[in-house]
């Protein structure tokens, strides 16, 4: 039996057939999504009017707490701006620039270090609106409770983490990475060699407190709204995992826009989305669901000249470099 | 085949090399470092919950149709990059082939020299790294999963089929030649017909490749169920990822299957189902991932394309110069050899204990036939999920260095060397074995003494083989802060600074070269250099 030859065929053509028949199952249920979405393709290339602005952000929060805040978002400047708006999601910090660069976002959310990177690689490109908490944004530094580490005083008291483990958020985080960095720099930890360990980075704001609260790490920084956030709702054990440092404030997150906007979707395009960004009022009711996903009193209108310090910064640290 | 006399090494040469291989890997693990500072016992509850849900996946409809497509998309970009490959295989061997263009002329071994040089690049660099700088000019296009499959997997078509070419005999192809035929023609019926068998193998296990680098890319954001599988960990959903997990299992364990059976088919019959299947697959792919060549010469991708070569030309080094540079090719190299370890010695256990009884010994039961199921199904588990989510996964109770890439790379390998020892194994000669049984040896004494002297020398060349690929695999595992130029790559690209990412690149493909040399003189020295090994580990 096993010699036969056969035996072989027969499981390649069971083989081939099963393949065959998942294809068959799965392009049949695509036939009318496949038609709709070359059909949405052909429209935007056709008619100047109903262009699609395409939004997406660096995915520093769960995928579906995006995709909520962005959904909602995408059907308010929709409804303000008259265009087809289009949430693009995007995997990693790296993707949202790569993505900004190459033309495939026409308005996207940055980090501050992400934001000066995607200005410096599309010429032109503008930093528009940020939120209320932007201008004044904070890390915090997160330790399980059984470490005994005490509430540190200022920028110079974290010298006391010399020694522990230690964890980032994403490597371009600005609030996860590059200015606790900064800080610790400041207090003269080098995390190339003052920890235990080399430093780890958790991908995300939320994976972070996991982290720490697991005890994969002993130490962590992170965003303070994501954190005071989570807080809130009650996600954190405060008998797992303290918060032992908040830092001095820094310009973080904001909106970007592409140099072209206007003559892509009309004159006066790009002052429109910044007044329908800073139109939206916690008391209206129909805003508020979209301010509170912002962590957002409100939004306010920014400048490139305020992120200086920030790009500053990403040059000390190595992570500016052009 | 050469007799078992032939394949055994001299004592001195074989034990000298066997003695490299262990001080080899000695060192390495004093590089990674051993004792208290490796494991980190406080993540254990996180690891432990994520075994757990194995006995509850995410069956929800939603979620199950999800992955079906993904799992879809996965399957489409395989398909897509291995005939991509195919045609550039195609295209590329006969040019190198020492048939087709003689080197005994200066202008023919010149012309060998560029044009294998030029195909060393590709096949130096990792599918991921491929799929990152296509990103930068091609943005999220499926189109990008295609190429960073296709070119690789190309120019390492291209050298095999070459090669094949060679090693058939040439009297039928100089006869022809000698009627007047051309150079074409006398390939086309007089070589040809000797090696399709060969080739056909060949192009079936590069799809079988291709599945676990479509789920590898997903990782990165190229979408289908890598994607899934990365957004499912990130939010620490561990039912979804054994969903997800069953089907790459199910998708992978078919391609090995089909795989396997091309490479061990008799007749013509099975070859021929599976290209008819391959050409009902191939435009039904297209549709699926919504294919379009033609973002490959928009003005869009040419100017983007340019500004990407200004950017990475000329490569340079990063912020930590030489030091930075060269420290990470060292843990490359150690953390390769640590994974080649977990997975030689690993494969060569499981493989034993997996493969079916042959000869004398195939008194089945129902027992060991169960046992050797579940040990399949582990294996084929541990290829079939990517080996960046096997990195997130090790991170939790590993501290950062180079242990967990070269744990997450060892374990992904071993799944892949067992299944290749396994079938090394069941075809072996069983006369030695048999030999030892009837003397009423043991199963581990057969082992040592009957199994591993006759197929000793092809596992080791096998093994040796896979190396070179995981050596290029440490890339994927940098993402995760496993060290290395993978990590370094990671870095210099989250600066933006692609000359230094080019820097890096250059650095690993110097790396791999060195390899593939070593590996190459190890084999020579270990005389085990069989076409075998090439075809399947290649």
């Amino acid at each position: 039996m096993k010699k036969n030859p056969w035996s072989a065929s027969w499981r390649t053509l069971i083989t081939a057939l099963v393949a065959l028949a998942f294809f068959a199952a799965a392009c049949g249920s695509d036939a009318s999504e496949g038609e709709a979405s070359s059909e949405g393709e052909a429209s935007n290339e056709g008619d100047e009017g109903a262009a699609v602005l395409r939004i997406g952000a660096i995915p520093d929060q769960e995928p579906e707490r995006l995709q909520r805040t962005y959904d909602l978002l995408s059907d308010y400047l929709a409804a303000e701006l008259d265009v087809t708006v289009e949430y693009v999601p995007v995997t990693d910090y790296q993707g949202a620039v790569t993505a900004f660069r190459v033309g495939d976002l026409d308005l996207a959310w940055f980090g501050g270090l992400t934001g000066v990177q995607a200005r410096l690689e599309v010429e032109g490109a503008n930093a528009i609106a940020q939120r209320d908490i932007d201008e004044a944004f904070t890390s915090v530094f997160i330790a399980r409770a059984d470490t005994g580490i005490d509430t540190i005083a200022d920028v110079a008291g974290l010298s006391v983490l010399e020694g522990r483990s230690f964890t980032f958020g994403s490597e371009s985080s600005t609030s996860g990475r590059l200015m606790p960095q900064s800080f610790l720099a400041e207090a003269g930890i080098e995390i190339d060699s003052s920890f235990d360990g080399a430093p780890g980075f958790s991908g995300s704001h939320d994976a972070t407190i996991e982290v720490v609260a697991a005890g994969s790490f002993e130490v962590g920084a992170l965003n303070s709204e994501v954190w005071d956030s989570r807080v809130e709702a009650g996600d954190v054990d405060p008998s797992e995992v303290i918060e032992i440092f908040r830092t001095p404030p820094y310009y973080d997150y904001h909106w970007v826009s592409q140099p072209e906007l206007d003559a892509r979707f009309g004159d006066g395009f790009q002052d429109n989305v910044v007044a329908a960004l800073t139109s939206l009022d916690a008391d209206d009711p129909d805003h508020e669901a979209i301010l509170e996903l912002f962590g957002a009193g409100s939004f306010i209108v920014t400048e490139n000249a305020n992120y200086a310090a920030i790009e500053a910064v990403g040059r000390e640290t190595g992570l500016i470099r052009s | 085949m050469t007799g078992p006399e032939a394949r055994i090494p001299t004592l001195s040469s074989g034990r000298r090399a066997t003695i490299a291989i262990l001080a080899a890997i000695a060192w390495a693990a004093s590089r990674a470092g051993v004792g208290d500072e490796v494991v980190n016992r406080r993540g254990f509850g996180t690891f432990g919950e994520f075994w757990r849900a194995v006995l509850k996946p995410e069956l929800a409809s939603e979620f199950v149709t999800l992955t079906a497509e993904s799992a879809a998309v996965t399957l489409a970009y395989a398909v897509l990059g291995t005939a991509l490959a195919l045609v550039l295989g195609v295209l590329g061997a006969p040019a190198l082939s020492a048939l087709l263009v003689p080197r005994h002329r200066a202008l023919g071994r010149l012309f060998w020299l560029v044009s294998r040089s030029i195909l060393v690049v590709p096949r130096a660099v990792h599918e991921l790294l491929w799929a990152l700088l296509f990103i930068q000019v091609l943005g999220f296009d499926p189109m990008v999963a295609v190429l960073a499959i296709g070119l690789p997997f190309g120019a390492v078509t291209a050298k095999v089929y070459a090669e094949t070419i060679d090693e058939a005999d040439p009297a039928p192809f100089l006869a022809l030649r000698a009627t007047g035929a051309s150079k074409l023609a006398a390939l086309f019926y007089g070589v040809l017909p000797d090696i399709r068998g060969e080739l056909t193998s060949f192009a079936f296990y590069r799809l079988e490749c291709a599945i676990r680098s479509a789920a590898i890319l997903g990782v990165i954001g190229a979408g289908g169920i890598g994607f899934q599988l990365d957004l499912s960990f990130e939010t620490l959903r561990y039912s979804e990822i054994w969903t997800l997990i069953a089907a790459l299992m199910l998708l992978s364990g078919l391609a090995d299957r089909w795989s396997s059976a091309v490479r061990r088919a008799t007749g013509p019959g099975v070859k021929r189902a599976s290209f008819a299947a391959l050409a009902v697959l191939l435009p039904l792919s297209w549709r699926w991932v919504t294919l379009d060549p033609s973002a490959l010469w928009s003005d869009r991708t040419i100017d983007l394309g340019r500004r990407l070569g200004d950017d990475l030309w000329p490569p340079r080094l990063g912020p930590g110069r030489w030091s930075e540079l060269l420290g990470a090719m060292v843990d490359t190299t150690a953390m390769s050899l640590l994974a080649l370890a977990i997975a030689g010695f690993g494969g060569l256990a499981a493989a034993t204990a997996v493969s079916r009884p042959t000869g004398r010994a195939a008194h089945n039961t129902a027992l060991g036939g169960l046992r050797r199921m579940v040990l399949r199904l582990i294996l084929l588990l541990l290829r079939a999920v990517p080996a960046p989510i096997w990195a997130f996964l090790m991170v939790l109770v590993l501290f950062p260095g180079l242990w967990p890439g070269a744990v997450a790379l060892g374990i992904y390998n071993l799944g892949v060397l067992g299944r290749l020892f396994a079938e090394i194994i069941e075809d072996r000669d069983t006369a030695s074995a048999d030999g030892l049984l009837l003397t009423g040896a043991r199963g581990v004494q057969t082992l040592f003494y009957g199994t591993l002297p006759t197929a000793g020398p092809r596992l080791t060349s096998v093994a040796l083989y896979r190396w070179e690929v995981i050596v290029r695999e440490t890339v994927v595992v940098g993402v995760v802060g496993a060290g290395g130029l993978g990590q370094l790559i990671n870095e210099h690209l989250a600066a933006r600074d692609f000359a230094a990412v080019a820097g890096a690149i250059v650095a690993l493909v110097v790396v791999s070269l060195a390899i593939d040399s070593i590996s190459a003189w190890l084999r020579r020295t270990l005389r085990t250099g069989s076409s075998n090994g090439r075809q399947v580990a290649g």
